[in-house]
């Protein structure tokens, strides 16, 4: 594993690869440090679910579902709030769950994209400006995934209320883009 | 009375209710009080920053004013304070805020100022977007060098990092205060 980000820094991560970002923030979290919220806001539980696993116990893990779908329908095993699956949902289930754990080290929200989706790039802005903000105040560590291609425009404007941004290639999951303009 | 003090609009029939309401209030905020649902329209414009609704109420009901404040120009942030209990019809309302009746002095003092504070982060929220927005806009459109000798973006940046400032303290915001922020989205893109 490669060294984790800073406490308190959050970090977009841009795959071409389905799942890829989501290995690639499993992969900086270290169970040992304690538990991880993870938030699935995308309609794919079952790769969100094999990814957390192949990375550490699942006990480890409070995962927070807004993909819309019922509880049945997710079969989610690990710790579990249903949400809903607009976007103010998925900000309050975000922070809930982060206040709710006990010292959580790490976040990780699978997928911005996603939540563009179904919303808009302002909506979108907002959630990773107060989840940001709460990350940096727990001195916990987030990953944002972002699937498929991001204009430039938009990278930027998402960018701003994070830190980072790693941007991962095909076959290629540890290229990382410093930055620029971000806080 | 102070240009930014902040517009409560109390809408209560019970009077001695709404005057407990208004007394406690005015020491802080501009109070405008309405006894019913049609008083509530006539008192209600887009100075108002947060309005208290109560849900049973002659003329017009408060859901029924609440629809007319979320139509109407402004940005109010609404809460019900109501000796209803919640129920599935809540669902559709678009309030920012539910309080039981009976509210004492504190809870009140608490509910308004929690209200004005989120209120006062979304207009900041906002206008950290719409400078973010524009920022991007320039920094795919000019080359580097372009945006070094610029004093325009160099202002930019200062109001980002000002608007910033505005922003200290969302981190404490509860997560039922994060949702509403997330869902007051009015504004275009």
């Amino acid at each position: 594993m490669s060294d984790p980000p800073p406490l308190g820094s959050n970090v977009l991560v841009v795959e071409s690869e389905p799942t890829a970002a989501l290995r690639y923030a499993f992969d900086r979290f270290d169970e040992t440090e304690g538990p991880t919220v993870v938030v699935n806001a995308a309609p794919r539980t079952e790769s969100v679910l094999a990814a957390a696993g192949e990375a550490w116990a699942a006990e480890a893990n409070h995962v927070v579902d807004c993909s819309g779908e019922t509880a049945d329908a997710t079969a989610l095993d690990a710790t579990v709030t249903v949400g809903g699956s607009d976007v103010p949902s998925v900000g309050e289930a975000t922070v809930r769950a982060l206040d709710d754990a006990t010292a959580p080290v790490g976040l990780c929200l699978d997928s911005v994209s996603a939540v563009v989706e179904r919303s808009s790039i302002q909506q979108a802005y907002k959630l990773l400006y107060l989840v940001a903000e709460r990350v940096r105040s727990l001195d916990a560590r987030a990953f944002y995934t972002w699937s498929g291609p991001i204009e430039e425009r938009t990278r930027r404007i998402l960018t701003r209320p994070l830190d980072d941004v790693v941007r991962l290639g095909a076959g290629e999951r540890r290229a990382t883009e410093a930055g620029d303009g971000e806080r | 009375m102070c240009e930014d003090t902040s517009v409560v609009l109390v809408v209560e029939d019970e009077a001695d209710l709404a005057d407990f309401f208004a007394t406690v209030l005015q020491q802080e905020y501009e109070v405008r009080v309405a006894l019913d649902g049609t008083e509530a329209v006539e008192a209600y414009d887009e100075s108002v920053d947060v309005a208290l609704l109560d849900r049973r109420m002659p003329k017009r009901r408060g859901s029924k004013v609440l629809t007319h404040i979320r139509d109407a120009p402004g940005d109010c942030a609404v809460a019900m304070v109501t000796a209803v209990g919640p129920d599935f019809d809540i669902i559709e309302m678009g309030f920012d805020d539910y309080v039981r009746k009976p509210v004492s002095r504190d809870e009140l003092v608490s509910l308004v100022e929690r209200m004005v504070r989120r209120r006062q982060f979304d207009d900041s929220l906002r206008s950290h977007y719409r400078l973010a927005r524009t920022a991007a806009l320039l920094e795919t459109q000019k080359s580097s060098a372009e945006l070094a000798e610029s004093d325009e973006y160099d202002r930019l940046l200062a109001e980002l990092e000002a608007t910033e400032q505005e922003l200290v303290g969302s981190a404490e915001l509860s997560a039922a205060d994060v949702g509403s922020l997330i869902r007051d989205d009015g504004s275009p893109e």
